[in-house]
């Protein structure tokens, strides 16, 4: 069983899939970061339109979704066309590809955590740190970012746990190569289409207990990080 | 991150190093074979083959979309015909590689008997086709059906699913006592757990053509071809023989 644990298409679709998910996680963080603040203050009608788009990835089946941004990526595509005209390869098939659809279908998954901790926040705190004359940005560095740190936590559980899981959109985008595209929900995919049920099970059941410990360590964090009221 | 961005340079150089290798599209019936055939190939002429299992379908999607593919080994002979027409494949390297057996199958020893007269007994309680719009093997399931008149007798017991993949899981799960799947499925070993089938004549439902096509993308790749003639060679056709399909 060891060897083929070992195998190269083994190790690089585990190592595929880890890309995937902490560089997905990396980049959601911080671009939902100014989106999940500016839908946190206040409501109006552009705010609910901008969060309902943000919700619509969970929309979709995963498939589907994944076959509308191949068809929008490919050579007939209007982001297609537009990576062509700036001389850039294409993005289906290639890991920019996988990490751009990777965004869009965990998209609400880092917005909505980071929302509600903004939301929870209030005007209070806000208040005080401008009465001190701290600038925005101080403020924000020093007393918004601690203050939601379990919301960021929460925020890249669900997006690193959501990316490992994520299937229709990596089988669509990428195409299930190995070596290139092929990550660990894909490939038991191909265990099973092969009837070779024993390494779908062995590497589901890996990836079942290596998700737990990973929760399991987030939810002590989290813990830890639970703010003290000011 | 300075630690992630070697690593995700590395991933990226490595991708271009893979650029000689051989790419296949391959439908997801010829997961077996395609395991062993490509690891010959390799053996004998030095080059990696990589291949992206799929349905027929998406495979085609990902074809149109400009997806990195030499080889397709389609689970029709319509989709690489399309594929010629749009100019993405060589009209010249199309043949069929393989042509499947359509088996009713059920996991019960005593159900299914070596006449398919199970079918007329209406003694099961439902029977699992892959859909005959989607999939080949559901299309050749439906007419052998409508050839025997049940067409509509059994409409109402009929479990559609989107490939055959599904049909082999639910009746070997024994979800459903029975159902048509691929030669290719039928568990080998002779114990009794491959519990009773049906080889379905081929006279009863069109020929279940599965056929290779050189793409435009693999048409300066010199082993691409090569890989194809290695397809027609005799021993493999023995392995594909072997592995439930005739040819």
């Amino acid at each position: 069983m060891l060897e083929f644990f070992l195998e190269d298409s083994t190790l690089s679709a585990v190592g595929l899939s880890l890309q995937l998910a902490s560089a997905t996680t990396l980049v959601l963080l911080v671009f939902a970061t100014p989106l999940a603040w500016w839908l946190s203050k206040g409501a109006s009608w552009l705010r609910s339109c901008v969060s309902s788009v943000v919700a619509m990835p969970m929309v979709l089946p995963p498939s589907v979704l994944g076959f509308y941004l191949l068809v929008s990526f490919g050579p007939q595509g209007p982001i297609g066309h537009l990576t062509q005209l700036l001389g850039l390869q294409g993005l289906n098939f290639t890991f920019s590809g996988l990490l751009i659809g990777s965004l869009i279908y965990s998209l609400p998954f880092a917005v909505q955590p980071l929302q509600n901790a903004f939301e929870a926040i209030g005007t209070r705190p806000l208040e005080v740190a401008a009465t001190l004359r701290a600038s925005p940005l101080d403020t924000f560095l020093h007393v918004v970012l601690p203050l939601s740190k379990p919301g960021y936590l929460t925020a890249g559980v669900l997006v690193f746990a959501h990316t490992v899981g994520e299937f229709g959109v990596v089988l669509m985008l990428g195409g299930n190569i190995p070596g290139k595209t092929q990550v660990l929900s894909t490939k038991i995919y191909g265990h099973v289409e092969a009837m070779e049920y024993a390494q779908a099970h062995w590497l589901a059941a890996m990836m079942l207990v290596f998700s737990f410990f990973c929760l399991l360590a987030l939810a002590g964090l989290r813990k830890q990080a639970r703010p003290t009221r000011v | 991150m300075l630690k992630f961005l070697i690593f995700l340079t590395l991933a990226v150089s490595s991708n271009i190093m893979l650029a000689q290798d051989l790419t296949l599209a391959v439908s997801s019936n010829f997961a077996k074979p395609i395991q062993s055939i490509s690891f010959k190939f390799t053996q004998e002429t030095g080059v990696k083959v990589n291949y992206s299992l799929g349905a027929t379908g998406a495979l085609y999607a990902q074809i149109k979309s400009g997806a990195p593919y030499d080889v397709f080994l389609s689970a029709d002979a319509s989709t690489p015909r399309k594929l010629i027409t749009e100019g993405l494949g060589i009209a010249s390297s199309n043949f069929t590689y393989a042509r499947g057996q359509l088996i009713l199958w059920s996991k019960d020893p005593t159900l299914v008997d070596n006449k398919g007269l199970v079918l007329q007994s209406g003694r099961f309680k439902s029977i699992a086709l892959a859909n005959p719009k989607l999939a080949p093997y559901g299309q050749a399931a439906q007419e052998t059906l409508e050839h025997l008149g049940l067409g509509q007798a059994l409409k109402s017991k009929m479990i559609l699913t989107d490939n055959i993949t599904q049909v082999f899981q639910y009746v070997s799960s024994q979800n459903i006592p029975l159902g048509f799947i691929a030669g290719s499925q039928l568990p080998k070993d002779e114990s009794g757990s491959a519990g009773s089938f049906w080889r379905v004549p081929s006279s009863l439902h069109a020929p279940i053509e599965q056929d290779a096509l050189l793409l435009t993308k693999g048409a300066q790749h010199a082993t691409a071809l090569q890989f194809l003639h290695f397809l027609k060679r005799q021993d493999i056709k023995v392995l594909i023989r072997s592995s439930g399909y005739d040819i």
